[in-house]
């Protein structure tokens, strides 16, 4: 079988999330690969000093483009003149551009067989639906008094911003569900890394495109991480990768003061590490609550060096954001869970009660805990006095290997081709 | 002999059975406690679940596997199981905080009085926050003559399933046995052993976590209706129940604020009026009015229960919701008009 066309805007050595699940999935796949990307531009990145090991069976191909609005066109054009040479193409968001590339693909070939991979959803991110509000700050449900209600001021402010601001806003998110849904609607396979994903996202598409998905775990690749050094003087926990408002580890904070509260020794027994981004609040609640000899906010490191970390901690603690407003369910799996899974060390996760991470972390043996200070701080009374550690389903571990999540792969593209690698 | 029996009724929780246990099984205390947990015909993974942990615990775990029969029942049967000096009930979504669990059962050790009450939170876990219920006239390790406190003192709360211990032999002579396939069930708990209890003693550790994952799971405002019946009967047992004991005085103020939930589920609750709810809170209320006039009196201090009364409540047939939000705000608007 020819070579399988990738467009990913991401992909070593500009590294982000969905570069390097790229990057372990092809690895260890039975096809050969060509992978258009880049890597004039770093924006959104881990940065691009990171060079991992390239894998045999895959070419990369370096657009001269700077820009995500030139790559894509870039990627259209390369395919026009290689369009004889492929017969399978993948996409992989985000960005979404890429899939831009598979709908127009398609048109110039449409008998290729494209799959279309999904990081994170393109409509009704339950991250961006977080930041908008419907809500006029000039409706009649704010008004202070009856005479705001009937104030001419207010009800023009009102309708301004139903027509400026709201329609604005309404206009891009159903530009957004546009596209997700022509991607469904036109592309042959689409890759979900959930259940929960493709739930989520389905429910704003009006067809029935269940027979094209597939959910592929995020995973690991045991061959990228070092030797486990010695064991800690202190108890060790590591969070590796980026921290907001939203994704917060407030409540541990929190509990953790709780305990430095009860325990003035506590620093020599147990130790937080952040490698990354966190809130201004959170860093402030360090600062205030006298936590800098127990809780450490360092820089963010390169992708080789957090599985480093991640491989030398007695403890990795995972955090997702309480999305409850939007959706019941979690709907993000984090690529660095799956690291995290390969690393072989206990994991301490903060996240909804149901979704993606709970799933996984409650059937791999993790600590799994919602927003509770209560159930947190119980946790880590139990891991720093009593000892307490999890045992982990080693069979279902497996599943997240990179050669185990290529094979289900690879059986996605024989059932599209029909062809064996 | 055992120091305490934590009994775990479990049905379909298999996913939270982890954080509970966790809560439980340290090792400085294993020696003291028994967990009897009764799977209650559980349809999940939970049964294999807890025979795991009773294999790995087998001095501490005793695992019972029942038909489902309700959580009255898995009581009453991790009831007849117990052998500890000491008996609590920890439902299986729900956890201990771990520290004040240890030092509670430490305590336990030497502990004489018949009834031990701690404190105990709701984690509101959707949203990250938690509500501390604590006992803030009672002292911390004072042991009470039970006849003898002031209501006062317990500042509007009473023993619940959440916040007490009790002697095991206590509920057994008391003869507590909760009905079987009934909702609410736990008002029973909180009222059969109370009669066989002479002291009480309050220790300041606030031990139960009270999971609440939803937001409507707090008031359970649509399971309230479609049990009504099941609250009914409990009421009814508790008002037949109590008549002519000595702890009356007790029993009445927990009967109090229980009515005042019944209230509530027919005359503020339905979105839309019923028909069916209209008969049956007249008919209560008529049996109310028949069986206790005090208590009967003692329900229109609440205005919402005096205004529906006054006008038969007619509401509860047409919109309960608009009425109760007229009397609300009638209420208010006198109130700042000093007229009430």
């Amino acid at each position: 079988m020819n070579r399988i066309l990738v467009f990913s805007w991401f992909y070593p050595p500009v590294n982000s999330s969905e570069g390097l699940v790229t990057y372990k999935l092809i690895k260890a796949s039975g096809y050969s690969y060509d992978v258009f990307t880049q890597k004039n531009n770093d924006l959104w990145s881990y940065g691009k000093e990171d060079y991992l090991p390239a894998p045999d069976n895959v070419n990369s191909i370096y657009a001269k483009a700077e820009t995500i609005d030139e790559w894509w066109k870039e990627g259209v054009e390369y395919f026009k003149k290689n369009a004889d040479k492929y017969d399978v193409i993948m996409t992989r968001s985000m960005p979404p551009e890429s899939h831009k590339i598979g709908l127009e693909i398609k048109k110039i070939k449409p008998e290729i067989k494209w799959l279309a991979s999904f990081g994170d959803p393109i409509a009704n991110n339950p991250y961006t639906l977080m930041f908008v509000s419907f809500e006029s700050p000039h409706s009649r449900k704010n008004c202070r008094n009856i005479l705001g209600v009937f104030s001419p001021k207010r009800i023009i402010r009102n309708i301004l911003f139903h027509l400026k601001t709201l329609a604005s806003t309404k206009k891009t998110l159903k530009k957004e569900e546009d596209l997700q849904n022509s991607i469904f609607a036109v592309c042959d396979r689409i890759i979900f890394n959930s259940d929960n994903q493709k739930e989520y996202m389905f429910n704003s598409f009006n067809g029935d495109c269940n027979g094209k998905a597939f959910v592929l775990n995020h995973s690991f690749d045991p061959l990228l991480f070092p030797e486990k050094k010695k064991p800690n003087k202190v108890k060790t926990m590591s969070y590796v990768g980026h921290l907001d408002n939203i994704r917060t580890p407030k409540l541990l904070l929190e509990a953790l003061s709780e305990l430095a509260e009860e325990d003035k020794e506590l620093a020599s027994k147990f130790h937080l590490d952040f490698y990354g981004d966190l809130s201004d609040y959170d860093k402030l609640f360090i600062m205030n609550n006298e936590l800098c000899d127990i809780v450490s906010v360092r820089k963010p490191v390169s992708y080789l060096d957090s599985l480093k970390i991640m491989k030398n901690s007695d403890w990795l603690l995972h955090v997702d954001g309480n999305i409850t407003q939007i959706t019941p369910k979690n709907i993000f799996f984090a690529a660095k869970l799956a690291d995290y899974i390969g690393a072989k060390n206990p994991i301490f996760g903060i996240t909804m009660q149901n979704g993606v991470s709970a799933d996984i972390m409650n059937r791999l043996g993790s600590v799994c805990v919602s927003y509770s200070k209560s159930e947190i701080k119980n946790y880590l009374w139990l891991i720093i006095y009593k000892g307490y550690t999890v045992t982990t389903n080693e069979e279902y571990r497996f599943e997240f290997s990179n050669k185990a999540v290529a094979d289900k792969f690879d059986g996605v593209v024989r059932s599209l081709t029909g062809k064996e690698d | 002999m055992k120091v305490l029996t934590v009994a775990v009724p479990v049905y379909n929780t298999e996913k939270y059975l982890k954080r509970c246990f966790d809560s439980l099984l340290i090792d400085e205390v294993l020696n003291d406690i028994e967990i009897v947990t009764v799977n209650d015909g559980s349809k999940d993974g939970s049964l294999a679940l807890l025979k795991e942990y009773g294999d790995k615990y087998p001095e501490t775990v005793v695992v019972v596997d029942k038909e489902n029969g309700g959580h009255g029942s898995a009581v009453n049967a991790a009831l007849d199981k117990a052998s500890g000096k000491y008996f609590r009930v920890l439902d299986s979504d729900d956890w201990v905080s771990s520290e004040d669990f240890v030092r509670l059962v430490k305590k336990l050790r030497e502990e004489v009085a018949d009834l031990v009450i701690t404190n105990y939170s709701k984690e509101f876990v959707y949203d990250g926050r938690t509500e501390k219920n604590e006992w803030k006239n009672l002292e911390d390790g004072k042991e009470y003559i039970f006849d003898e406190i002031n209501l006062e003192l317990l500042d509007k709360e009473y023993f619940v399933m959440a916040n007490s211990v009790y002697k095991t032999d206590v509920l057994k002579q008391s003869g507590l046995r909760l009905m079987e396939k009934t909702f609410y069930v736990d008002m029973q708990f909180n009222v059969v052993p109370i009669t066989r209890v002479r002291t009480f003693r309050y220790y300041d550790l606030d031990i139960y976590r009270y999971f609440i994952g939803r937001p409507d799971q707090s008031m359970n405002l649509d399971n309230f209706i479609r049990n009504r019946t099941n609250h009914e009967k409990v009421v009814k047992f508790i008002i037949e129940f109590y008549t002519g004991l000595e702890k009356e005085f007790y029993i009445r103020l927990i009967l109090f604020y229980t009515l005042i939930t019944h209230y509530y589920i027919y005359c503020y609750y339905p979105k839309k009026g019923s028909k069916e709810m209209y008969k049956e809170i007249k008919a209560f209320d008529v049996f109310l009015k028949n069986k206790d006039l005090q208590l009967y009196k003692m329900m229109n201090s609440i205005g919402q229960i005096r205004y529906n009364r006054k006008l038969k409540f007619i509401f509860v047939k047409i919109s309960p919701r608009f009425f109760s939000r007229l009397v609300q705000k009638v209420g208010t608007a006198l109130k700042k008009k000093g007229l009430k």
